[in-house]
């Protein structure tokens, strides 16, 4: 390290920004003095931030800029080694008279309250979480701080749904750059793959502004991570917990690779050498000898195991940080390991006399699933000179599912009792590097040239799923059944590129009543996927031959593998290898303008041209012609965003702009693919056209001070050709996708944040925060689609109409302890459209309490405790279907106690 | 209500209810206590079934002919004589000399005498070819284009009268030709090539595909989507073979070795229309296949032709792309009255040996041999006829129901019901447990299925013979919808726990109610031994009925007369003293014939 801590002691840090009040958009080269000491003074960078360091000392700071009135911010206190905030707000010059004395900003102490500050500055709504929030509450992960968010529901373990519209409409972006997903039916980044400790704040956009990616609508996630400290940092820290259901219970798993627990493959389940990787095994294509050796090289392991040990959660992460001269340098690295025992029971249904009739039903379907979670981040930044700066980010997850799953129930297509045994593991590995510069042009009426080349890389490697399906006979025996599923092995992988260059130029203006920033720019997002799937099964031939009662393991051992027993068949289907593209080429030109002292305009026009292509291609036939399918598009796409400033404190806003939402590569493909995840035979449409959305926003906002608000929303948003899901009529469900002829979704938000004090003295140390949202939606479908779905007229699937969050915090400062009570509630929702006479599919009303106790062992907080509850009702989490019970379980109470030590104060 | 029926059952005198909660339906005393036995082999005849090397020749190629010739035990002296039949002219040329005048396998003429042999039971041996045991001489395929029998004849001592004939058919052929694409235009395949069905070819445009008798189509194996011949709703297929020149569609590749093809190795035959069916949507996609407008059927036209099919085997067709997604051997879906649908063998197929999706359309004289799911499966809304229709499981191969009946699995009560009339059936299980679907019963209805079942043979399932699966299917027999006349049941409820060994056994008898007269017709149940000649030699089998045998009672109802059934078929069973399966069909298990690894 090239300073050392004990130096410090003489210093302290005076560190902050300079925003343009109108805009609030950071002020570049701003000159800013101490007045006490003028030979102490510099110029903001390109961010509008400064850092100064000083003797301890109280002082007042003036802030000088070319096109802004002065200010100043007084009492300033530095403390040696410490870094005190101070940011301030800067009124144009052309905004002029009527502007009063520019407020004294007193200097800004928490995160949470900055993030409230680029809120009310921001030109669109917004939502965000801070690093403090990330930090206080039990989030383990980016997903699960954003359920506490308003008009955020978060589904089925990290797919964010804004404002309740579903992971269709929302986008993630990560430093500013498009990340791939993990996730082949999917299209959106499940957010549960980042954890806590790497991310500095998460922001959610829920109006659309030019400089955005078109594929918008309910809203974007904007995820930071972390980011350089004024100070150094290394902070350790360690959780150790336990579930209710899952410690203490029979939690199955299955002999795995070495590397297991770590989240690492260690090759055990690879696909094995010796399997041609070229050709498709079929008889014929290989004679039966081979058959039989290839049947043979794959590993006898089908038969899960019950540890009953104590297996409880754990993670461990480590930060460290610093500003080493014109060199700043952060990291990350966390590790977490979680056994979740899932014991569901789930029934099917099917009609008859328009009443439903139970079809499958699993009383006994359990499911342990344990998750690893590795993640870094390494961040470097050089300040070369105060106008230019190089930061080049580097972000990596890499995440793991263990899973056994045993289901023993009634299954209605097969007309008896089954057993099955599944074994899978799913691991996830995402990166991204970014190399961005910041370029203020003081010669170039203070533009700034900004640049970002970004490269990400997801991949998703499931190998070695295998399951087997035994039926139970009269006397009581299970016998192997020759299902398509039963003795099966099957392993896909994923991968996921973007390259994306981007740049952007700015200039402020000053005229007269008008000011403001004008910004161009132009992004390439270059998308290519591939992905590629093997089947196998072993299939009985002259079952007479084969025990079929036999131990799994005793199945399918080698001596079973032959001929005139159990058969190795390829069922690798033509459509389980496809590459797709995506290029996306975007410029936009906006300006974001203070009209006289009221007004604020954010405007301006993008265009997007979309390229994709999907090709389907069967790699073991060679010669076989591929199937091709293409969208290409070229779209202008307006955006306004109105602020007025009714008081100093509060603003209304409205927003109009259009948006699209692209069909995913899957949902192109015109073949058959299974969805992984759910089972769902599912098929895309090569006709699917683009969605176009209109999207209105009203909102009023009172900023009361510090970190707390009262806002109400209003929005609409009108959808034209929605892409959504849909049922075709074959001999068994499947599902498929068309462009329904349109939807509607409207609703308001509301927001209150407070400390309590200002309602009783004795209440100051109690702060409240709480938000509600109501969405309204309507989808109209096409007549043809209304013979087979049983709601013509629908709510969006995955919509909940009602979602709130209620947060009660209690800061004991003499006890240096913090309390804080979370509720989160979602009301029910479709999670499956039905069809053919059967109701749609609702989750019912989930309502999640949390709590977490901090306290600071010592006063300056290098030592910190913390516990958590969560889940503390046992929330029961429920499905039904006509008021039938669809599926059910409950996740237990989690219990942590987590220790965190910080090197330096 | 209640006491008149009491009343009528007092007066009866003779009648006695099976357990349960209400009656199932009335047999007489004796037919109710009497005992039930197991299916045996009832013939003592000589069986025999022989296999060339392949399929189709190249003219001057080298044929072996190979057979197993099982005496049963009967030592009698026999005389063996093998010919060539060239089908196209009729004229004969007999093994292994070649010449049209009659010798016996040995060469010797009828004045030399023909050499007389007893046989103690031959075993996949080389009947004729070289190195044979019994005739080494090889046999050059002429210059004669066309489908060719191959028939082995086991003769009496005189060498006059044929005790036993055996039949393999086998084409000559310029080369092979491959189908791939769409057929758009009117198209005859002749048979002098042979065909390779690679991936999905369908006949569309109002087209029109006419098959030759005695071509050979191989559908190849390995490909995906699978390769089927798909007759779409705007194309018609005629195929129209005889009982001389089958036409048969089998798998892999021309000079693939006999025994060396196995279930799924293609996709089959799919036939669909324009006739209705119960998913409440205009038009639906068949299963198995990419969903375009060419895998769409449904509609309203009843009446709609997918074409002809008749004296057509289909073999080792049929391939799962995932749970209830499958394709056939042969599969009507939304076929109309037009269709014409007779002498059909559907020869291992993975999944269903028949299938209907919807649709009115009617087939007769159908063979199920070694299906690995159902013999003849139904939904969707089908309400055509069916009669002659035999079933055949082993139990080295397995497979799962004989009939599996449902009206619509998403809504049992869907309209327009499931509703077929069938006539004449025999279906003999392999007596173990389902290979897919433990429940393997011989009739299963389900689902809100409707049947009209008469004069039926069903023996030797794993479950019971009748097995009526839920209360919405139970209402359609309390309603009076599904009617059954004439059922034999024997040897049924062969893995059922604690099975009553009588006619109550034979029926899941908890859900049936099931009662003459005012709760549904079913009449004339009989637990009793059909007597089959010999039902059980699965290579070679004989279903028709042995001496004794209660098929052969007068008391069983006729057909109607509507145009399409047979009247005279007033018997259980799918056959009486003519066995129509005899020449064009194959029963060959793989066991039986397997080629050497």
């Amino acid at each position: 390290m090239a300073q050392s801590p004990r130096n410090e002691g003489a210093t302290g840090t005076v560190a902050g920004s300079a925003f343009d009040a109108a805009s609030g958009a950071p002020v570049p080269l701003v000159k800013v003095t101490v007045k006490e000491n003028p030979s102490f003074t510099i110029q903001t960078d390109t961010n509008g931030k400064f850092a100064i360091k000083l003797p301890p000392g109280t002082y007042t700071l003036t802030f000088a800029g070319a096109n802004h009135m002065d200010a100043e911010v007084d009492q300033v206190i530095v403390t040696a080694g410490e870094v005190a905030e101070a940011s301030t707000v800067l009124s144009p010059k052309g905004a002029v008279t009527t502007v009063e004395v520019v407020e004294k900003v007193g200097a800004v102490q928490s995160t949470a309250e900055a993030s409230l500050a680029e809120r009310k500055l921001s030109g669109s709504v917004s939502d965000a979480v801070s690093n403090e929030e990330l930090r206080g509450g039990t989030a383990s992960n980016a997903a699960a701080a954003l359920e506490k968010v308003t008009g955020v529901s978060v589904v089925d373990n990290g797919f964010v749904y804004v404002r309740g519209l579903g992971e269709r409409y929302s986008a993630t972006q990560l430093n500013n750059a498009v990340i791939p997903t993990t996730e082949p039916e999917r299209r959106v980044v499940p957010l549960d793959l980042f954890p806590a400790a790497m991310i500095d704040s998460i922001r959610i956009l829920k109006t659309y502004s030019p400089d955005l990616p078109a594929e918008f609508s309910g809203g974007l996630v904007d995820m930071k991570t972390v980011e350089f400290p004024n100070k150094p940092v290394l902070k350790f820290s360690g959780n150790m917990g336990f579930n209710g259901v899952t410690t203490f219970n029979r939690f199955g798993t299955y002999p795995g690779g070495g590397r297991d627990v770590f989240g690492f493959d260690d090759g055990t389940r690879g696909l094995p050498a010796g399997i041609p990787d070229n050709r498709r095994l079929f008889q014929g294509q290989f004679t039966n000898q081979q058959l039989t050796d290839f049947g043979r090289l794959f590993p006898v392991n089908w038969e899960p195991t019950a540890v009953s040990s104590m297996r409880p959660n754990q993670s461990y992460s480590v930060t460290g940080g610093g500003t080493f001269g014109r060199l700043g340098l952060v990291g990350a690295v966390s590790f977490s390991n979680k056994p979740q025992l899932y014991d569901e029971q789930r029934r099917f249904y099917r009609t008859s006399g328009g009443r439903p009739i139970e079809f499958t039903r699993y009383d006994d379907f359990r499911d342990s699933v344990e998750q690893t979670r590795t993640g870094g981040v390494f961040n470097a930044a050089i300040r070369l000179t105060a106008a230019n700066k190089l930061v080049f980010r580097n972000t990596l997850t890499h995440d793991s599912d263990k899973e056994s799953r045993i289901i023993a129930g009634y299954e209605g297509g097969i007309d008896g009792d089954i057993l099955t045994e599944r074994l899978r593991w799913v691991e996830r590995n995402l990166r991204s590097h970014s190399l961005e510069g910041e370029h203020a042009f003081s010669n170039l009426k203070s533009s700034i040239l900004r640049w970002q080349f970004t490269y990400s890389r997801s991949t998703r490697n499931e190998p070695d799923l295998r399951e087997v399906i035994r039926g139970k006979l009269p006397d009581g025996r299970f016998q192997f059944l020759q299902q398509s599923l039963s003795g099966q092995r099957f392993f896909n992988n994923l991968g996921d590129d973007i390259y994306e260059p981007q740049v952007e130029w700015g200039v402020p203006f000053y005229k007269g009543a008008f000011s403001g920033l004008f910004r161009a720019g132009f992004r390439a997002t270059l998308r290519t996927r591939d992905f590629q799937a093997r089947r196998f099964r072993y299939v009985p031939f002259q079952a007479s031959n084969i025990n079929l009662f036999a131990p799994s393991n005793q199945l399918f051992a080698p001596e079973n593998i032959a001929s005139n027993r159990f058969v190795l068949v390829e069922t690798t289907r033509g459509t389980d290898r496809y590459d797709a593209s995506m290029d996306v080429y975007a410029g936009f030109a906006m300006v974001d303008m203070a009209i006289g002292p009221k007004w604020r305009l954010v405007g301006g026009f993008r265009v997007e041209d979309a390229n994709i292509q999907v090709t389907t291609i069967d790699p073991l036939v060679p010669g076989t012609q591929p199937a091709r399918s293409s969208l290409v598009n070229r779209d202008p796409l307006p955006a306004l965003n109105a602020i007025y400033a009714l008081t100093r404190r509060q603003n209304l806003r409205f927003a109009y702009s259009q948006t699209l939402s692209r069909p995913d590569f899957r949902e192109l493909s015109p073949f058959d693919f299974t969805n992984v995840v759910g089972g769902f035979n599912t098929v895309g449409n090569p006709d699917l056209r683009r969605t176009k959305i209109q999207n209105f926003d009203a909102r009023w906002e009172w900023f009361l001070g510090g970190n707390q608000i009262i806002a109400a929303s209003y929005f609409l948003k009108s959808f034209d050709d929605p892409i959504e899901t849909t049922v075709q009529a074959v001999a068994d469900f499947r599902q498929s996708f068309i462009n329904a002829d349109s939807a509607r979704n409207q609703g308001i938000e509301l927001e209150y944040r407070q400390n309590l004090g200002k309602w009783s003295k004795k209440l100051s140390q109690f702060a409240l925060q709480s938000n509600f949202t109501y969405v309204n939606s309507r989808v109209t479908l096409p007549e043809e689609q209304a013979l087979i779905l049983t709601s013509k007229s629908r709510a969006l699937v995955g919509q909940s109409p009602f979602l709130f969050n209620v947060i009660a915090e209690w800061v004991k400062p003499k006890w240096r302890s913090n309390s804080r009570f979370y509720v989160n509630s979602v009301s029910r929702r479709i999670t499956d459209v039905g069809t053919f006479n059967l109701p749609d599919i609702y989750q019912e009303r989930n309502t999640i309490l949390d709590f977490v106790y901090q306290y600071n062992v010592t006063e300056d907080e290098r030592w910190v405790v913390k516990f958590s509850a969560q889940n503390l009702t046992d929330n029961r989490y429920r499905w039904t279907q006509a008021d039938l019970l669809w599926r059910q379980f409950q996740t237990g109470r989690t219990f942590e106690v987590g220790l965190s030590f910080s090197l330096f104060r | 209500m209640l006491r008149l029926r009491l009343l009528s059952l007092l007066l009866a005198g003779t009648s006695v209810l099976l357990p349960g909660a209400e009656p199932f339906l009335e047999v007489s005393r004796e037919d109710a206590v009497r005992a039930v036995g197991t299916l045996e082999q009832n013939s003592t005849d000589v069986s025999m079934w022989i296999w060339a090397d392949k399929y189709v020749y190249r003219p001057g190629e080298q044929l072996t002919l190979r057979g197993t010739i099982k005496p049963n035990g009967d030592q009698s002296p026999y005389t063996l004589v093998a010919y060539r039949t060239n089908n196209q002219t009729g004229e004969r040329s007999y093994l292994p000399g070649g010449g049209a005048d009659a010798t016996d396998i040995f060469g010797n003429t009828l004045e030399q005498g023909f050499r007389i042999v007893r046989v103690s039971g031959l075993e996949k041996a080389v009947l004729v070819g070289d190195g044979g045991a019994v005739a080494p001489a090889a046999v050059s395929i002429p210059e004669e284009f066309g489908m060719h029998t191959l028939t082995v004849e086991v003769r009496d001592f005189t060498g006059g009268r044929v005790l036993k004939a055996a039949y393999f058919k086998i084409g000559v052929v310029r080369g092979t030709v491959e189908l791939t694409g769409n057929i758009e235009a009117n198209r005859t395949l002749a048979n002098d090539q042979a065909y390779i069905v690679r991936g999905v070819v369908a006949v569309r445009n109002n087209a029109v595909l006419t098959i030759e008798p005695g071509t050979f189509l191989f559908g190849q194996t390995g490909s995906q989507p699978p390769s089927v011949l798909l007759i779409t709703r705007t194309g018609r297929i005629n195929a129209s073979g005889t009982r001389a020149r089958p036409i048969i569609m089998t798998s892999r590749l021309p000079e693939s070795p006999t025994g060396s093809r196995r279930r799924g190795d293609w996709g089959g035959l799919l036939m669909l229309g324009s006739a209705p069916g119960n998913v409440p949507a205009a038009q639906s996609f068949i299963e198995g296949l990419t969903q375009s407008p060419d895998t769409q059927w449904g509609g309203t036209d009843t009446n709609h032709n997918c074409g002809t099919v008749r004296y057509v085997r289909s073999e080792y067709a049929g391939v799962q792309l995932s749970p209830n997604n499958e394709t056939n051997n042969f599969v009507w879906a939304g076929c109309g009255r037009a269709t014409v649908a007779e002498y059909l063998q559907s020869y291992y197929g993975n999944d269903d040996a028949f299938e209907w999706f919807g649709g009115t359309s009617n087939a007769k004289y159908l063979v199920a041999t070694y299906a690995e799911d159902d013999n003849l499966d139904f939904q969707l809304g089908w309400t055509g006829s069916v009669q002659h229709f035999v079933a055949l499981q082993n139990p080295a191969d397995r497979g799962n129901r004989g009939i599996e009946g449902d009206n619509s699995e998403f809504d049992n009560t869907a309209t327009p019901w499931s509703n077929p009339t069938i006539f004449n059936l025999t279906l003999v299980g392999s007596g173990e447990a389902g290979s897919s679907e433990p429940v393997s019963p011989g009739i299963y209805l389900r689902r809100g299925a409707r049947a009209t079942v008469n004069n039926a043979v069903v023996t030797n399932w794993s479950s019971p013979g009748l097995f009526i699966d839920g209360a919405p299917t139970q209402a359609q027999i309390d309603n009076n919808e599904t009617k059954m006349n004439g059922i034999i049941l024997w040897g049924n409820s062969r893995g059922t726990a604690n099975a009553p060994a009588t006619l109550a056994g034979q029926v899941n008898s908890t859900d049936v109610t099931f009662a003459e007269g005012t709760r549904g017709q079913g009449r004339r149940f009989l637990a009793m031994n059909p007597i089959l000649r010999r039902a059980l030699e699965w290579s070679d089998p004989d279903f028709r009925p042995a001496m004794g045998s209660p098929v052969l009672q007068p008391r069983w109802i006729c057909p109607p007369d509507n145009g399409f059934f047979d009247q005279n078929a007033c018997y259980p069973g799918a056959f009486l003293d003519r066995d129509w399966t005899e020449e064009w069909t194959i029963y060959h298990r793989s066991v039986d014939v397997e080629a050497q690894p």
